[in-house]
């Protein structure tokens, strides 16, 4: 089984530290922590990672404008991204479906489950993902009048 | 903006405002927020009966009103109808006197009839321009909503009121027939409900019905040429005792209502406070709990499989994590505290420049709960001291410390990593017996209209609620406390441009005696690592 690169964008050490030694454990996976969002869309453009996991809150570039900013450039719109995110209210889930991420996940998770949300948005082609976005679209956005 | 001023559409306002505060009161008074203290909830309840009680009143005194003139109508038709022919094989006698309203007046009713009444005076110009002006001024202070002028109508109001009043009642007394009182009673009571209805703010609506109802009442218990009210001056005096009475009365009712609209507005505040609080707490909490449940289930799931130092990072890394959420909840717990029980300080001579050195020298951010500041924030970053040494002020150790961490913290989250904060201590121009602390960034700045939130407990700026600087709003709360507690005072100054930033500043009683001493071997300006 091939190592899987992911860049995880959390402004808290020990969260990001946490994540790279669990999913170290949990699968073979090559983690490149970052601590705010400027470095890590520079690491993304750097490294092209097989998937991304970000936070919302983050001083400077947040979560949101980052996955803006990912879906806004063709190399990396394509990146499998999920949102981890301490942020818990049906509104900031749906924005961040809408700015293009594959998942929006809260914290506290078990990383069985972040293992398995990071899974399915890898595996996910670039149809799929366009039509699941679409979909989205339609299902979270109010009907045209 | 013409057609709002319609009859109908003030008459449906005024009903709805006071329908509105009926309803909120009711509905406030009995959910009053279980964390304002009960003693406060009582006086809250109190103050709203009240306003209940007057509102009730002043919507009576209108149906009181509304009574007397159909009854003045009723009465001028009766007067103003041609008397019945006599009917023939009864004995023509004097006529029957004219019905008027009240008691009878004083007086033997078989007394001969006194020398004629003068002749009636020319209808009184004086009130009638006063009330003209009044409202001029009143429709264009509505439009403008300009309260002095307002202020100055309804001044006016009250003045041509008094004269109206007075005047008004010596014409009627000195005047026959009885219809032309009667007309004038009605037309004065119309005139005075309506303006009255037109008022802008709805105490200035009670105090037109109040004041009304004084002038009814007078002219409806004492009649026109009943001693004492036949004297000029006792008409005088009467009216403006009334009217004095009625202006206090009406202070006060405007003064409750006035407190009970501020009330109304600030059980909103702290609703949206609250709300604003759970979902900042919230977020607060949900990192280092996953930091802490993560750990355990790693250690859980592979404790056994991995090495000894991997399980010791994350023993270290849950530990880290659980602390967070106690300083968390230590401050939540703090202002509990603080709110419910005098705040315990141990005052003692503090040197300024050597506790905000030895402060800077292990400056940790967690100490206030501050766990999630990222180190980039802080590290690297100058901060220009300018204390002298002489300074020392009588504070608590510990509050003083928690105030300049919080200031502190508060300059480095809200500046761009990279920009001087300084820390500046001068003896206050304005009082020489204290010393003035300033802590002044180059960050985003304070709007001005915003200031005024900033020591509220659990309160947030508008910029910062779901933005990237993290807090729960209780930082700046506490400090105020212990400023206020130490018998000082806290404020900002701010352009509120970005770049300007912000200072703020702090004041505490000077100490006649030396701190212990320490020997200062930093510089005045240094830079962290």
């Amino acid at each position: 089984m091939s190592t899987m690169r992911i860049v995880v964008v959390d402004d808290d050490p020990d969260l990001l530290g946490l994540l790279t030694d669990g999913l170290s454990l949990y699968g073979t996976y090559e983690i490149i922590p970052c601590l705010d969002g400027t470095s890590g869309l520079a690491m993304i453009e750097q490294h092209i990672p097989d998937c991304v996991i970000v936070d919302i809150l983050m001083p400077g570039l947040d979560g949101y404008q980052f996955v803006a900013a990912m879906r806004g450039d063709p190399n990396t719109a394509q990146i499998p991204l999920v949102i981890l995110s301490a942020l818990v209210q049906e509104q900031d889930r749906i924005i961040g479906l809408l700015r293009g991420a594959d998942a929006y996940l809260t914290k506290p998770i078990e990383f069985s489950s972040l293992v398995a949300a990071i899974n399915s948005a890898v595996s996910l082609t670039r149809e799929q993902r366009a039509q699941i976005f679409n979909q989205r679209a339609d299902d979270l956005l109010p009907g045209e009048v | 903006m013409k057609s709002q001023a319609a009859p109908v559409t003030f008459l449906t306002r005024r009903w709805n405002l006071l329908r509105d505060l009926i309803t909120q009161s009711l509905q406030i008074t009995q959910t009053l927020p279980s964390h304002i203290p009960v003693t406060e909830q009582l006086r809250y309840r109190r103050q709203m009966l009240l306003q209940l009680i007057l509102l009730v009143l002043g919507a009576l005194l209108v149906l009181v009103l509304v009574g007397f003139a159909i009854e003045a109508i009723v009465q001028g038709v009766k007067l103003l109808a041609p008397p019945p022919p006599p009917q023939p094989g009864l004995p023509a006698g004097p006529p029957p006197p004219p019905p008027q309203f009240g008691p009878p007046p004083n007086g033997p009713p078989g007394a001969p009839p006194g020398p004629p009444p003068p002749a009636s005076p020319l209808i009184p110009l004086e009130p009638v321009l006063f009330m003209i002006l009044w409202l001029v001024l009143n429709s264009i202070a509505w439009n403008l909503n300009r309260r002095a002028l307002t202020f100055i109508a309804s001044v006016i109001y009250i003045y041509g009121l008094i004269v109206l009043g007075g005047i008004g009642l010596i014409w009627l007394s000195s005047i026959q027939p009885q219809p032309t009182a009667i007309v004038f009673s009605f037309v004065a009571i119309i005139f005075i409900v309506l303006t009255g209805l037109l008022l802008p703010p709805p105490f200035i609506w009670l105090s037109a019905a109040l004041d009304t109802g004084f002038v009814v009442f007078a002219s409806w218990l004492f009649p026109y040429n009943a001693p004492p009210f036949s004297s000029t001056p006792l008409f005088v005096a009467f009216f403006l005792i009334a009217a004095a009475l009625t202006w206090i009365f009406v202070r006060v009712a405007g003064a409750n209502l006035q407190s009970f609209t501020l009330l109304l507005e600030r059980e909103r505040e702290l609703a949206s406070l609250e709300e604003q609080f759970i979902i900042s707490t919230n977020h607060e909490l949900r990192t280092p709990i996953m930091a802490m449940y993560g750990s355990l289930e790693l250690l859980q799931t592979f404790g056994a499989n991995i090495n000894a130092e991997q399980q010791n990072r994350l023993v270290d890394r849950g530990m880290r994590a659980g602390r967070v959420v106690q300083q968390l909840l230590n401050s939540l717990i703090d202002v509990t505290l603080t709110e419910t029980s005098h705040m315990q300080l141990h005052m003692q001579p503090l040197n300024i420049r050597q506790q905000i050195l030895s402060m800077l020298e292990f400056f940790d951010p967690q100490e206030i709960g501050e766990s999630q500041m990222l180190s980039t924030l802080y590290k690297q970053r100058r901060i220009d001291i300018d204390i002298p040494a002489f300074l020392t002020v009588s504070a608590d150790k510990q509050r003083f410390r928690q105030i300049v961490l919080n200031l502190l913290t508060n300059a480095m989250k809200y500046s761009e990593p990279g920009t001087n904060v300084e820390i500046m201590a001068t003896i206050s121009a304005q009082d020489r017996n204290v010393a003035e602390i300033s802590v002044k960034d180059y960050g985003l700045g304070i709007p001005q209209d915003q200031v005024k939130f900033l020591y509220q407990r659990f309160s947030r700026l508008k910029r910062d609620i779901g933005g990237s600087v993290r807090g729960t709003g209780v930082g700046l709360y506490l400090a105020k406390l212990a400023v206020d507690a130490m018998g000082g005072q806290i404020w900002v100054t701010s352009s509120g441009i970005p770049g300007e930033g912000s200072t703020f500043h702090f004041t505490l009683p000077l100490s006649d005696e030396e701190s212990s001493s320490l020997t200062i071997t930093r510089p005045r300006k240094f830079a962290r690592n």
